[in-house]
């Protein structure tokens, strides 16, 4: 077997892919922890550790870009490069989501949570399961898996339209709390977008395993 | 047809029906009309085949690359499109070759004819012992031009379709093996255009020349495919990438015959080829 050193090269980019993937899915797992406790130092500590993602990305591109320069890939090896040049941009971008939901529990200060959140934690379990399974699935090269994932991102779109339609009547019922309300809106439109970044790494997954670049699943926000 | 010498005795084939314009990646159109038809073509030496089975669509204006490692067959197969393997002795072909509606493998075809239609440049430059414009006027002074005017009309168009009268208007009687390799491959090129063929073949054009005098080379090829058929054979697959439109795949297996594994437009053979053996090879990962 020829090219011994990129095929390491190759394999140690997907090892950060995946620890990169780990970093990004305990910010959200934490940021939504902290929200639920109340917990204002876990959600400075989310938005301290945003900047180590930021730089794990960058790392991670920058490795991508000299082995593009300097090992010229071709087929199966530069679809997976692409993959993981576009599956970092996604990454750092959730965390993002994950930071701004760290910002939220800090600018609702003292203020309670209603009782009715149960679709807001729904939605982090299921973004967090499905990220974790689409990185399984980009490890595994499994097209099929990423196209399952890809159809469970209605799931969360259903659980974020109960939500924003349970929290919009709050604010009817309720017109003191919109402040509050709408802080918790923003929240469940982070999950969103990260169950919906989830499903974009799941169809780099599938164009780095076919060869076949497809729009698998059209947001509808 | 002007390289048939027996239009009435060679079998025609009805010519392929036209496909509409494929796109490669970047979105520009590519040519899908076929200039040259290659049908089960196998080509023995002796009693020991060298190529077996090649069935293949070359399309109008549009580069070729044949690759594959040593000794797969790519020269030998190259060498089809102009009867060149008739020249060795023992070489035997076998199989269609389909260029305007005539098998050009036919017993009755003109060869020097075909080759006037169907050029090729060499793996080394080889220019004549002779000057720069006597080197391009050389196969039109063999098809009968003999007025100096019209000589050098044709060696004017036709050193500045080889992007080389810049560098040479002022040396045209200075000897072609004055100037540097990378002018002289492309002087080769210019000599192979000035007899007016439609199809190039070109056998490694590259392999002896520095970067630069390749990029000129690659680019003067992508210049040449808006007019001609261009077939070319390279062991730089970031050539092939960069230069054809269709690529083509050989390999010989343990019998060390030849045989094409795949073929299809270079952007897809590039990044998503369909035969498991191509992939290896494009990648590095062969034996």
């Amino acid at each position: 077997m020829t090219r011994q050193l990129f095929d390491k090269q190759l394999r140690e980019m997907q090892e950060e892919v995946l620890i990169m993937s780990s970093m990004v899915e305990k910010a959200i797992q934490r940021s939504v922890e902290a929200l639920r406790t109340r917990n204002v130092a876990m959600s400075d500590a989310v938005i301290a550790d945003d900047a180590a993602i930021n730089k794990k990305r960058y790392e991670i591109e920058e490795k991508c870009i000299h082995t593009i320069a300097l090992q010229q890939p071709m087929a199966a090896d530069l679809r997976v490069l692409v993959a993981v040049l576009f599956i970092v941009t996604e990454l750092e971008r959730m965390a993002d989501h994950a930071e701004g939901i760290g910002r939220i529990n800090l600018m609702l200060g003292e203020e309670p949570l209603p009782a009715q959140m149960a679709e807001v934690w729904e939605m982090a379990d299921q973004a967090a399961d499905m990220l974790r399974r689409a990185i399984t699935a980009f490890i595994e090269r499994d097209a099929d898996a990423a196209r399952r994932i890809c159809d469970e991102d209605d799931v969360v779109d259903t659980l974020y339209d109960s939500a924003y339609q349970a929290f919009i009547h709050m604010m009817i019922q309720s017109p003191s709390d919109v402040q509050r309300i709408t802080y918790l809106i923003w929240t469940s439109h982070n999950l969103e977008r990260i169950a919906d970044r989830v499903t974009n790494i799941c169809e780099r997954v599938i164009f780095m395993v076919t060869g076949v670049l497809e729009e698998i699943n059209v947001s509808r926000y | 047809m002007a390289f048939d010498s027996t239009v009435q005795e060679t079998p025609r084939v009805a010519p392929p029906v036209l496909r509409p314009r494929a796109r490669d990646g970047a979105g520009l159109a590519i040519s899908t009309e076929v200039r040259i038809h290659a049908e089960d073509v196998g080509v023995r030496y002796g009693e020991r085949p060298a190529i077996e089975d090649v069935t293949l669509d070359v399309h109008d204006r549009a580069v070729t690359a044949i690759i594959g490692p040593s000794g797969c067959g790519k020269s030998t197969l190259l060498r089809v499109f102009n009867r060149m393997n008739d020249l060795i002795p023992a070489a035997r072909s076998t199989g269609r070759v389909i260029m305007d509606g005539v098998d050009i493998l036919g017993r009755d075809i003109d060869v020097v004819r075909l080759r006037r239609h169907v050029g090729m440049v060499f793996q080394k430059p080889n220019p004549f012992p002779a000057s720069v414009y006597d080197n391009v006027a050389y196969g039109p002074r063999q098809h009968g031009v003999r007025r100096r005017a019209r000589l050098d009309e044709i060696v004017e168009s036709t050193l500045r379709r080889a992007a080389l009268w810049d560098e040479v208007h002022d040396r045209l009687d200075k000897p072609a093996f004055g100037i540097s390799g990378g002018q002289q491959q492309r002087l080769c090129i210019a000599r192979a255009l000035a007899v007016e063929p439609s199809v190039i073949l070109m056998d490694e054009p590259c392999s002896a020349l520095d970067p630069i005098a390749t990029l000129k080379i690659e680019d003067l090829m992508r210049d040449l495919a808006r007019d001609y058929t261009i077939v070319i054979v390279t062991h730089n697959m970031q050539q092939a990438a960069r230069v054809s439109d269709y690529t083509a795949f050989m390999l010989a297996g343990e019998e060390r015959v030849g045989r094409l594994v795949e073929f299809g437009t270079t952007d897809t053979i590039f990044t998503a080829p369909a035969d498991r053996r191509t992939e290896e090879y494009i990648t590095g990962r062969f034996g």
